[in-house]
């Protein structure tokens, strides 16, 4: 994965992606974040953590030039301390440019950010090795 | 010799631009000469000039634009209002190329070293292109490993953009970039136009977005939401029908901060400084407040001085707050303490915390109820209830994105284009003088504008022109307006309808029963010290509703009684009995959702040292009416009236009377942020 800007990553296909979120400074109120992948028909996004650490993870399983999209909500429910905040790190395989990801705060004011993940980097022996099982 | 042609063909420009002046005296539409000349510089075959001569040039370009800028303003101010909308149009083009202009000269002062040739702005199509620093704002690059492969050989490979090859090493953040690379995406952008009149829905998007950037000063958050900003646009433009429909669309406000009344952080309410005679029995806020200041928090009334923290608190100095160890830390954030000193000292009010000036000490557990979000029932409501909408609105998103991305084979190159370029643009912005010098809310609009601009030109226009990349057909225009948009809205109002269920659960979560164990320790200077154990319950779905009631029963001992003044180990017992009431208030501001709250107090006290003595009473009796008005911007004024029918000390009745101001800083902050959203 290579970091272009906060919200974009260029990929491999077949790569796995990893989304951590961790709220911090919430005390006693509940952090909630949602997110969905693209229209979840071909992949649905599993939160492989819990509600006070989600772990999203999935597989680029688009083709080149394709982008995959990560919709989020986050919501800062009534009561929730002013400093608080959502550190989203994001992760792939041999990561250029990172520590990757973005913190939305309670002061932001857009709190719907999208992830893209534009399939634009191509690893030669996975490519060989899918064409060759394209060709069989 | 090349550069004696050149030379002459820059002086021949520039007395050309300066008999625009003259010129404009002589015609009768001094902007059409001024346009002409214009596109005459324009046609300049700049390919020979040298840098110094190519600088001149454009310097000479510059003013040109700058002076027909003036004659249109000045044209637009006589104009028909047929003639409004076209002038405008292209007085904003104009603004455009004096921008790129500008910012093109800048660099060029930059860095006078640089060759000219690929940060000329293409003039043939009479528009500006991207600037240097515009193509290093992103980068489209392929990082092809162990070979020069053209990709998977998939079919949408085949549409992709000229992107170059290379096996760089990119660094951070594309502008951190030390050698400028050539983007084809960026190059490739349009010039920002107006978009007049954004559907409501877009132009809220744009303007978080923009708040953003300006707020953290961090251009990447002008594509945070860049994937829906290109969709409502796109539904903005593919028909009027859709249009329409888009426009109709609730503006959608995320769920959010509501007042909370629950609050009470402060001496207890026999205190001096106290204002009601009863005491609540929640301290959620005690650890929020704990925590934002560090582990302890101080809170002075003019009376008295209060510290407090909570276990969990100290517990979350080491390692930080975070959701799981909070979950973690189990009774610890049951417990709170506070430290209530006499403040003596004004000027320095930590020089008050000492030893002597302690007038109490105490410590409160919840035993029952909570009323956090973290309450399971609550957290039961919200993944049952709630969650599920929210996911909606994004499916309802995904969906609409992820179709028009298969359809159209320019979708996610032109998207990609926004969200890789407009980083660039804004950083650009932001660092022109105008914007540094201007106010924050003038930020923000600078930045929307910029945005929009980009949305309107790039996208819009895509859909509208006739050979437009995102040309839609009658089979997609229906998908839009029968099923994108439709899904849109059914999941925007179920999240409205949520809205109001949320509010109405978190009403409800502060009415359900909360009962909480205190220990205060109250030190005497001029007497004994003595500790207080009290209950405390409050209840508010109970047989008095709409009034809440708040019991409190104690009583207190004596650490170290002293026989001469009569006192025993037990030193009272009291009970205190409140109704409270609340209605709206006509003086907040509409997105403020305080209320008046009223409350009728009783309190019973049997001090047991009183007994035989004639100059006090034993039983004494206490009423009190408290009220609390909220006016705007978090300002409320708390006020109480008591009658007692004897003091502790003495055994004359007595009338007394409350009052002070209140800034709730929390309220404040969430007004604040509420404005600042519309």
């Amino acid at each position: 994965m290579r970091k272009v800007n906060k919200f974009s990553y260029d990929v491999r296909r077949g790569e796995k992606i990893t989304i951590t979120v961790v709220p911090k400074d919430f005390l006693g109120e509940l952090p909630s974040v949602e997110a969905t992948l693209d229209d979840e028909e071909d992949q649905k996004l599993v939160n492989t953590g819990t509600n006070n650490k989600p772990i999203f993870v999935f597989t680029v399983k688009k083709p080149f030039n394709a982008t995959h999209r990560v919709f989020m909500e986050f919501t800062f429910l009534p009561g929730t301390p002013d400093k608080a905040c959502y550190e989203v790190t994001i992760g792939g395989q041999n990561d250029v440019g990172c520590p990757c990801g973005f913190k939305i705060c309670k002061t932001n004011q857009n709190l719907e950010p999208v992830i893209s993940f534009d399939v634009l980097l191509v690893d030669q022996t996975n490519s060989d090795s899918e064409s060759a099982q394209e060709d069989a | 010799m090349k550069k004696v042609i050149s030379l002459s063909l820059v002086f021949s420009l520039i007395v050309l631009n300066s008999l625009v002046c003259v010129a404009q005296t002589e015609t009768g539409d001094p902007c059409k000469k001024l346009r002409l000349d214009i596109e005459r510089m324009e046609k300049a075959h700049t390919e020979n000039f040298t840098p110094a001569v190519y600088k001149v040039y454009k310097e000479a370009l510059l003013k040109a634009y700058k002076e027909l800028d003036g004659c249109l303003e000045h044209k637009l101010s006589g104009a028909s209002e047929t003639e409004v909308a076209s002038l405008r149009a292209e007085k904003v083009a104009l603004e455009d190329k004096i921008l790129f202009f500008e910012i093109a000269l800048r660099q060029s002062e930059v860095s006078p070293n640089q060759n000219p040739a690929p940060e000329r702005p293409a003039l043939t199509d009479a528009q500006p292109q991207a600037t240097p620093s515009m193509q290093h704002a992103s980068s489209a690059l392929v990082v092809r490993e162990n070979g020069n492969g053209n990709g998977n050989g998939t079919s949408s490979a085949s549409s992709a953009q000229p992107l170059t090859s290379t096996a760089a090493t990119p660094t951070s953040t594309p502008a951190a970039q030390d050698t400028p690379q050539v983007d084809d995406l960026c190059k490739d952008l349009q010039p920002g136009k107006a978009y007049d009149n954004p559907p409501p829905i877009l132009s809220t998007l744009v303007n978080r977005s923009a708040a953003d950037v300006a707020n953290f000063d961090d251009p990447d958050n002008a594509v945070a939401s860049i994937t829906q900003m290109v969709l409502y646009t796109i539904f903005d433009a593919a028909s009027a029908n859709s249009s329409t429909i888009l426009r109709g669309l609730e503006d959608y406000q995320y769920l959010s901060e509501t007042a909370r009344t629950d609050k009470q952080i402060g001496p207890a309410p026999n205190s001096d400084g106290a204002v009601s005679a009863i005491e609540k029995p929640s301290f959620a806020r005690l650890l929020g407040f704990a925590i934002e200041h560090g582990g302890i928090t101080k809170k002075n009334n003019g009376t008295n001085l209060t510290l407090s923290t909570s276990l969990y608190s100290l517990y979350a100095m080491t390692g930080g707050d975070t959701a799981e160890r909070y979950q973690e830390a189990g009774f610890l954030n049951r417990i709170g303490v506070a430290a209530t000193f006499a403040v003596a000292d004004q000027n320095d009010e930590l020089a008050n915390v000492r030893r002597n000036n302690l007038s109490e000490w105490s410590a409160k557990v919840r035993l029952f109820g909570d009323r956090s979000t973290r309450s399971k029932r609550f957290q039961e409501f919200w993944d049952l209830k709630v969650r599920p909408l929210i996911r909606a609105r994004l499916l309802a998103l995904g969906h609409s994105v992820e179709s028009l991305s298969k359809q159209l084979k320019d979708y996610d190159v032109i998207e990609r284009q926004s969200k890789r370029c407009l980083p660039g643009l804004a950083q650009q912005r932001m660092a022109q003088a105008d914007y540094k010098a201007a106010g924050k809310d003038e930020q923000k609009r600078i930045i929307a504008d910029l945005i929009l601009q980009h949305l309107r030109a790039n996208i819009f226009n895509q859909v509208r022109d006739e050979n437009g990349k995102l040309k839609l057909s009658d089979e997609q225009l229906g998908q839009i307006e029968g099923d994108f948009l439709p899904r849109l809205k059914t999941a925007l109002d179920n999240l409205v309808l949520a809205d109001a269920a949320v509010k109405k659960e978190i009403a409800d979560l502060a009415k359900g029963p909360l009962a909480t164990f205190a220990f205060t320790n109250y030190r005497i200077p001029t007497g004994s010290d003595y500790s207080e154990t009290k209950f405390l319950f409050e209840q508010d779905k109970g047989l008095f509703r709409p009034l809440k009631l708040v019991g409190n029963v104690g009583m207190t001992f004596y650490n170290k009684p002293d026989p001469l003044l009569n006192q025993k180990r037990a030193r009272d017992f009291s009970a205190a009995l409140s109704f409270e009431g609340s209605s709206r208030s006509p003086f907040t501001e509409d997105e403020n959702r305080s209320r008046i709250t009223y409350s009728f107090v009783g309190r019973y006290e049997r001090l047991f040292e009183n007994r035989r003595l004639p100059v006090r009473k034993p039983d004494i009796g206490a009423f009190q009416f408290v009220m609390e008005i909220p006016f705007f911007k978090g300002l409320s004024l708390p006020l109480s009236a008591t009658y007692a029918n004897a003091t502790e000390e003495e055994r004359k009745s007595h009338f007394r009377f409350n009052f002070g101001m209140r800034l709730d800083t929390d309220k404040l902050f969430e007004l604040l942020r509420a404005a600042s959203n519309r």
